[in-house]
């Protein structure tokens, strides 16, 4: 069996192992048959502030350590998620990160529209089992509204929202972060941000339903039938108007017509559909087949954000590097803190000298000490990193509405094991140290 | 050989920049004899007392216990022999502050090995407790001088050494005190047949040993056979 068949999580615990191992065969040699700690406990009390200052510094640099590396995962993790339930989207001809954060991750932008024979093409495609449009532009309070389909919304809530969906034309579904309960009202802004126009729209909506925690920038999304937003706008509605008017007695009482099949003629135009294929293959198939023309583009947000990562690669090493490099930097403040603290006792060394002790009883005493000092440091740093990364992360996925994961990894804890048995071994410096300290002159002084 | 025994050949004892700091040519010391020290300040007393318990800057000539001749030690022989042989006790205690009484008689445990740990703990809460001292267990920066010394005393003893090497025991004493410290040290010389080597300016301290050596500029100026002994 070799290393390359181990699983992922085998190898990690392995180096975890491999790591800590030195640090243990280090402590068996210099400790055997010693019995320091009482000692050791002893000066921890006696220099207990010089000491807590010391652990606090380890432990904020093991904690940012720990927290940068999270919280990159956590990140990465997060937003691969929430572009889980969009399979492909299809928009205008060009930028496809644009567009993907545009439909996926709703940042505000001014895309081309696709007008309502593209949209009647790409929903009647074979192999299309579900294509939604989407509409932007306005926003209740910090939240973006969005128009779509109610199968979209039954798509990235994984079922029927809380209460029920929107039915009618000013009914709308909020995402599970959105501020406004069931039954409530409110009225549309037009653009978002501070440079949205509070007087634009004209229109009450009110809250039917409520979408279930998605993990998505949509948590934060109000969502309304699109025909709502084309309509504030003064569009079309996207279904024959004249097929209405002939049945207005029955438009008076009957529900609205809402969602898909829409009419071409009268279809205001989308910057984004959304699509879902009813088979992997058909995925591609679709990509393709959108892609081709001059038309339209069609794109995997999953495999846009991959390539972001790509190209972001680098960056991550970069950042790895820097975490390292602090680490480095840590270590050896460290090792300058362990020779200023292996001074301060320096005349209880030598009076230990004086007393007959034998070196390694000395370095066993000053590695103990500062092994309490690094180790108490590296739990604490622990801690704190995977504390920090999970208020950051509900600090971002709060800003973002992606959920971004606060998980602990293998990666956090081999970071951490690797400094403390760099640590570790630079703590013998100041032991060996130790020994070259003239016993009388410390004893006199 | 007894390792009690001392002798002196051509010793001088230097700094770390090779001044003399005492030279004694010759001197002989019986096996449980008790001898004082004195001397002028500066006249090089604590430097030789160390210099016998092998913590001499530098050396040259022999310091011989018994047939071990400190001089021709290393470092970590030196410190070895002194935690078999020798019990040190200093002028200002130099006891662990942060420590109870009973664990700064026992710090020589520490690298002793796991099976004398306990009988050492053992004889140092005896020896303590003979000496009435309180509170075993509470740290000692409470302790009044002569608590102290006598901890000290404790922490020297612990590993029953043969040789008690004390640089002014009883300097920072008032004299109830300092008579108690006296007692103390002799009777435990006396008793286990310790050789005893105490510098000291404390003329009932000196009047009470068998031989009394003056030294000045670091020389020995004078050997005085005490009557003590054969009075006591
Ligand atoms: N390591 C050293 N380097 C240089 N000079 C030293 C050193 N140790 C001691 N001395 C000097 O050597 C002389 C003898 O010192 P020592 O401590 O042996 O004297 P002492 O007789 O014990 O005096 P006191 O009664 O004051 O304790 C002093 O002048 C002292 O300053
Ligand atoms: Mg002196």
């Amino acid at each position: 069996m070799s290393w390359a068949d181990l699983t992922p999580n085998t190898q990690d615990a392995l180096i975890f192992v491999a790591l800590l191992l030195p640090i243990g065969v280090l402590g068996a040699v210099l400790l055997r048959g010693y019995a320091p700690w009482s000692l050791v406990g002893a000066m921890l009390g006696r220099f207990r502030w010089t000491a807590a200052i010391f652990v606090v510094v380890v432990a904020v640099s093991v904690a940012m350590g720990v927290g940068l590396i999270a919280q990159e995962r956590g990140l990465r993790i997060g937003t691969a998620r929430a572009a889980d339930g969009f399979d492909i989207v299809v928009t205008a001809p060009g930028s496809e990160v644009t567009m993907m954060l545009a439909s996926v991750y709703l940042q505000p932008t001014d895309a081309p529209l696709l007008d309502g024979t593209t949209y009647a093409a790409v929903a009647g495609a074979a192999h299309v089992a579900l294509a939604a449009p989407l509409a932007f532009g306005d926003s209740v309070g910090a939240s973006p509204v969005v128009g779509t389909t109610a199968d979209l919304v039954t798509h990235l809530a994984k079922g029927p929202p809380e209460g029920h969906m929107f039915e009618a034309e000013h009914e709308a579904v909020v995402g599970a972060l959105v501020p406004l309960a069931i039954g409530e009202t409110f009225e549309p802004a037009h653009g978002v941000g501070d440079g949205a126009d509070h007087d634009a729209h004209d229109v009450d909506f009110v809250v039917v339903g409520r979408m279930p925690l998605t993990g998505t920038p949509w948590d934060n999304a109000v969502v309304v039938p699109i025909e709502a937003v084309w309509g504030v706008h003064g569009l079309a509605d996207g279904h024959d108007a004249d097929h209405d008017h002939a049945h207005e007695a029955e438009h008076e009482h009957g529900p609205e017509k809402l969602g898909p099949p829409f009419d071409p003629a009268h279809f205001p135009g989308t910057p984004a559909i959304v699509i879902k294929a009813d088979s992997l293959a058909a995925s591609y198939a679709l990509r393709s087949q959108f892609t081709r023309d001059r038309e339209t583009m069609a794109f995997f947000p999953g495999a846009v954000l991959s390539q972001l990562y790509g190209i972001m690669g680098d960056l991550r090493a970069a950042m790895s590097l820097m975490a390292l490099v602090s680490q480095a930097l840590v270590a050896a403040s460290v090792l300058v803190g362990l020779f200023i603290l292996t001074r301060l006792f320096a005349r209880h060394l030598a009076l230990l000298r004086a007393l007959g002790a034998p070196g390694r009883y000395l370095m066993a005493v000053v590695w103990a000490f500062s092994g309490v000092l690094l180790g108490a440091g590296a739990v604490l740093g622990l801690g704190g990193g995977v504390l920090a990364t999970w208020g950051l992360s509900r600090i971002l996925s709060a800003r973002t509405g992606i959920a971004v994961p606060a998980t602990f990894g293998w990666a956090e804890l081999n970071l951490v094991a690797g400094f403390v048995l760099v640590a570790m071994v630079l703590a013998l410096l100041p032991a060996v140290a130790a020994l070259r300290l003239p016993v009388l002159a410390r004893l006199r002084a | 050989m007894d390792k009690r025994a001392l002798k002196l050949r051509d010793l001088t004892v230097l700094s770390e920049s090779g001044s003399v700091l005492a030279a004694v040519p010759r001197l002989d010391v019986a096996p449980g004899e008790a001898i004082g020290l004195s001397g002028p300040s500066g006249a090089g007393k604590s430097s030789l007392l160390f210099a016998l318990a092998g913590l001499a800057p530098q050396m040259r000539g022999s310091v011989l216990w018994g047939d071990t001749d400190l001089g021709s030690l290393s470092a970590t022989a030196r410190a070895a022999f002194r935690a078999r042989h020798i019990g040190l006790i200093f002028q200002d205690h130099l006891l662990f502050e942060e420590l109870g009484a009973l664990a700064n008689a026992t710090v020589v445990a520490g690298f002793r090995p796991r099976a004398v740990r306990r009988a050492l703990r053992l004889e140092a809460a005896r020896r303590l407790s003979a000496l009435s001292l309180p509170e075993a267990a509470r740290d000692v920066s409470h302790f009044s001088g002569g608590e102290r010394q006598r901890v000290a005393v404790a922490r020297a003893l612990a590993h029953r050494p043969s040789i008690l090497l004390a640089d002014e025991p009883t300097a920072s004493l008032d004299s109830a005190n300092a008579e108690r410290l006296t007692d103390l040290l002799l009777a435990e010389a006396r008793d286990a047949g310790r050789t005893l080597i105490v510098v000291s300016h404390d003329p009932n301290l000196l009047a009470r040993m068998d031989r009394v050596l003056t030294m000045a500029h670091g020389a020995l100026v004078n050997d005085f056979k005490g009557t003590s002994r054969e009075l006591g």
